[in-house]
């Protein structure tokens, strides 16, 4: 287990160097001044610029700068927004409990209705709840998530008037940000409202982590499938089978539990999918989460916060996975037991 | 046996199946009927108004901030000024000063204030004494005085203060007591006292300055502000919201609203939803398709004013070909507004003809418009030897804004017509902060602008947009600077007498149209949507909204929405 967690390290650190890499070629790429990128306008050849070419060591050697930029980002340091003057990271931390909250009811809804679809068809192969289960998947992979989250606002929030339209949770709560995480936050402020502000925010939750839930969810439910039914059709199921051992059992202890080994993968891969998706989920809900941050830095050419934030996005995504990757070593004992 | 196995599983998972649909069901259910139940704060609701506005203002500073947006989140709510327009008009009427002196040449004005008004806490700061004359010194000497401790705070140009040229037209301001103050300005000049009820002279509390300054935190004097106005800045999420509550000591009364909520929304449509929905109480800038849509229903009102504003086009005089008037009519002769106006305005909209609106004073309805002629343009660029065009940028941003619903549209229109006689426009689009940024140190071609009046007088289109002074901080967008017309509307600035004004202002509208350093585009309506409950909500003739002596009809618990 030791040589594994330090193998998972060792490919981390790795990644790190390579992300830093390539993220300081693009920023040596980008057109025009990185000073004045960075600083706003200043003259060039003045007082103030100098500092600031010092202060970013623009006059050393690429190397030594190379060797400056991983030093500040291990320590933290990623620039300050040309928009807010507010150092990247502490702006980065107040949009990201948004997005993890969103992301985590999400990942909860693909992850249960995933597998549940997925045994669902693997048993019932070729059945019509098995056609059921592929096609409504394939339609829910290829569904473009702009159009699907207007259609769910039209339809819950408009005509049937049961979730809101957007935001975190109503105005008429006035809930403190403590934890940035809403549902955490409206109990805080239980004594003020019980638990009308935490319904509300779940309220508020149901439609965008439905609509970010979609795509991983129909990858989960075909790998789900697939991985099942290969299960399945294995000679220990038909041994357990034949000892007597109840269809329950099998199916979800001896079935879902092998099945479950090569989807913890998937899962980590969706993480990605994921982000992606909540950059586009936010705008559409008006979710101020860390797309939705990027979204706007984009808009405001405001570099460093961009340059930062696909950054951690980036960090963040390698973190999930390294993590997946321990997980699928924990559940799996194959990988465990060197031969 | 797999036969055998699927039948078996099946009998098994039909059980297992009900057992989760029904707890899926039975959250689904409290989820969406539950909380109707536990009951939401209903005084909360019926002392909550929620505006969705359109984007987050750059800044809550009242004198470095150019746009509506910002003076809508900063001064109109938070601060107040001098004087003020009364609601609905361009008349000036008594705020912070009780009343005003002005001496016969109109170069001194004394201004009485009035006692007992008192400044908002917060958490750096709880005011020991009431507004008097020093905190109008410093809100006024903290943009004139460059080497002011404040002037640096925010890194800003004090665009406002500089437009209106205040820096050279205020000679003193001398505080005669604690209570009456003196401006002294360096020559007559009609429109002070309009300037003086402007956002940008907003007070601010130099107390709290002094505060600021005691903990090394000035940059809080922009973070957290502090006014006297009728709300007072609660919290801040960017992107996400605003939320101000009643001052509990403003010295008109306290405002029945107790909390005020900004719900940034920049998407039109999601606001209209939002707005329909009943999650927020008031829209801004609603598209003309939002107004037809409502003309069935009955839970929501529109709020439909002329207003006083100009979209338009400018051309970076500076730049060839453009300094060329010849060029410059030809572009005016080449567009199609007929077209824009349907597809853009869809009508809510008139055509401009003028660089100021129809319900401005000195108006000149005797000018004679550019018409649509593609074939007279393409003449005109022939006799500016430019017979194959020539390419230019349109610099533009993806923003709805008050003058115009769609301004990329705008611009894709005016390239479709570019195309025609020849020149190749390529489209430029930044957010609206870098677009101003990018477009006031010049480096565009052209540029879609807009401009919605802050006072009812001409010369805050005139002395705003097209003077020579004001291609400095590069507000005149069209780096227009004709000496005839500057020397005009200076001196309209001097006199007093309305009547002879007039007479220059339109003389100076038929200089504009010969030299043609804009196409005109529109006139708009400016238009809210408001939800019924919504009482006395007015819209000011800048396009600005205060929630001062705004109600809510209060609900009983039936019809409440959640």
């Amino acid at each position: 287990m030791i040589r594994i967690i330090f193998r998972q390290l060792t490919t981390l650190a790795l990644s790190f160097l390579g992300i830093t890499l390539i993220f300081f070629a693009l920023t040596q790429l980008i057109p025009g001044d990185p000073v004045i990128i960075n600083y706003g306008n200043l003259t060039p050849g003045s007082e103030e610029y100098l500092a600031a070419v010092h202060a970013m060591g623009l006059d050393q050697s690429l190397f030594q700068q190379y060797l400056i930029y991983v030093d500040n980002i291990l320590h933290g340091d990623l620039g300050r927004s040309n928009i807010t003057n507010k150092p990247v990271l502490s702006e980065f931390f107040t949009f990201f409990p948004a997005t993890f909250e969103l992301s985590l009811i999400a990942t909860l809804i693909a992850l249960i209705f995933g597998v549940l679809a997925g045994v669902l068809a693997a048993v019932k192969k070729n059945t019509w709840v098995d056609n059921l289960v592929i096609s409504s998947s394939l339609v829910g992979y290829s569904m473009p998530v702009f159009w699907w989250g207007m259609l769910l606002i039209l339809l819950f929030s408009l005509n049937l008037g049961l979730t809101p339209v957007a935001g975190r949770i109503s105005y008429v709560f006035d809930i403190e940000p403590v934890t940035g995480l809403m549902l955490v936050d409206s109990l805080l402020a239980y004594s003020k409202y019980e638990f009308a502000a935490f319904f509300d925010a779940l309220r508020h939750l149901i439609l965008p982590s439905l609509v970010l839930a979609t795509v991983p969810l129909a990858a989960i439910a075909r790998m789900t499938r697939s991985s099942m039914i290969e299960v399945l059709n294995a000679d220990y199921i038909l041994t357990a089978q034949s000892k007597g051992v109840s269809r329950w059992k099998i199916i979800w202890v001896h079935g879902l539990r092998n099945a479950m080994i090569p989807l913890v993968t998937v899962i980590g891969l969706q993480s990605s999918v994921l982000l992606t998706g909540a950059i586009l989920t936010e705008t559409i809900f008006a979710w101020p989460g860390v797309g939705k941050w990027m979204v706007e830095a984009i808009f405001r050419r405001d570099f460093p916060s961009i340059q930062g934030g696909v950054l951690l996005i980036a960090f963040f995504v390698i973190f999930i996975n390294a993590s997946v990757d321990l997980l699928y070593a924990v559940i799996n004992p194959r990988m465990r037991r060197p031969k | 046996m797999q036969k055998n196995f699927t039948l078996f599983a099946l009998l098994n998972l039909r059980d297992s199946c009900q057992t989760l649909f029904g707890l899926t069901l039975s959250i689904a259910l409290l989820l969406l009927t539950g909380c109707e139940k536990a009951a939401i704060d209903l005084d909360a609701y019926n002392s909550t108004l929620v505006y969705c506005s359109e984007g987050s203002p750059d800044s809550f500073d009242p004198h470095t901030v150019t746009i509506g947006t910002a003076f809508d989140a900063s001064a109109r709510q938070i601060y107040n000024r001098l004087v003020a327009f009364k609601p609905g008009t361009v008349e000036i009427t008594p705020s912070l000063a009780k009343r005003w002196k002005v001496n016969a040449d109109s170069t001194v004005y004394t201004f009485y204030l009035r006692k007992n008004v008192s400044f908002h806490s917060n958490e750096f700061f709880t005011p020991t004494r009431s507004f008097n004359a020093d905190d109008v010194l410093f809100s006024f000497n903290r943009q004139k005085n460059t080497s002011h401790p404040y002037h640096r705070v925010g890194n800003r140009d004090f665009a406002y203060f500089n437009f209106q040229s205040l820096n050279t037209l205020i000679k003193d301001i001398r505080k005669v007591d604690d209570h009456t103050i003196q401006f002294v300005l360096t020559r007559p000049y009609s429109p002070f006292l309009s300037v003086l009820a402007m956002e940008f002279t907003s007070i601010m509390s130099a107390e709290y300055a002094k505060a600021l300054t005691d903990l090394d935190q000035k940059n809080n004097i922009i973070h957290h502000p502090i006014g006297t106005g009728p709300f007072q800045f609660v919290r801040y999420q960017a992107d996400a919201y605003i939320r101000y509550r009643a001052h509990p000591d403003y010295w008109r009364g306290k405002e029945t609203i107790e909390h005020l909520v900004f719900a940034i929304t920049p998407d039109p449509s999601l606001r209209f939803a939002r707005v329909t929905a009943e999650e927020c109480d008031v829209m801004s800038n609603p598209l003309p398709i939002h107004l037809k849509a409502l003309e069935q229903t009955q839970a929501t009102d529109v709020i439909s004013q002329r207003g006083l504003n100009i979209a338009y086009w400018s051309f970076n005089t500076r730049k060839p070909p453009l300094d060329n008037k010849l060029v410059r009519q030809a572009l005016n002769y080449a567009v199609n507004r007929k077209a824009i106006l349907e597809a853009v305005y869809y009508g809510s909209a008139e055509i401009a003809k003028n660089p100021i609106p129809p319900d401005m004073w000195s108006y000149n309805d005797n000018i004679q418009g550019y018409d649509y002629n593609p074939q007279l343009a393409r003449n005109l660029l022939y006799k500016a030897g430019l017979p194959d065009g020539f390419s230019i940028d349109i610099y533009t941003f993806p923003e709805q804004r008050a003058y115009n619903p769609n301004t990329i549209k705008t611009a894709e229109l005016i390239q479709q017509d570019l195309k025609d006689i020849g020149v190749t426009a390529q489209i430029v689009t930044y957010e609206v902060g870098t677009f101003l940024q990018r477009v006031k140190s010049g480096e565009h071609d052209t540029s879609l602008q807009g401009w919605i009046a802050d006072n009812g007088d001409p010369d805050n289109f005139f002395g705003s947009l097209l003077s020579c002074e004001a291609t400095i901080p590069g507000q005149n967008s069209a780096f227009w600077c004709h000496e005839e017309f500057d020397a005009i509307i200076q001196d309209a600035k001097t006199i007093s007498k309305k009547s002879q004004r007039a007479k220059l202002y339109k003389r100076a509208q038929e200089i504009f149209k010969e030299e043609a350093p804009w196409l005109t585009i529109a006139h708009t309506r400016q238009n809210l949507i408001v939800n019924q409950r919504v009482k006395n909500l007015e819209m000011s003739l800048s396009g600005g909204i205060f929630f001062s002596g705004v109600s809510l009809e209060p609900q009983v618990a039936d019809d409440k929405p959640l």
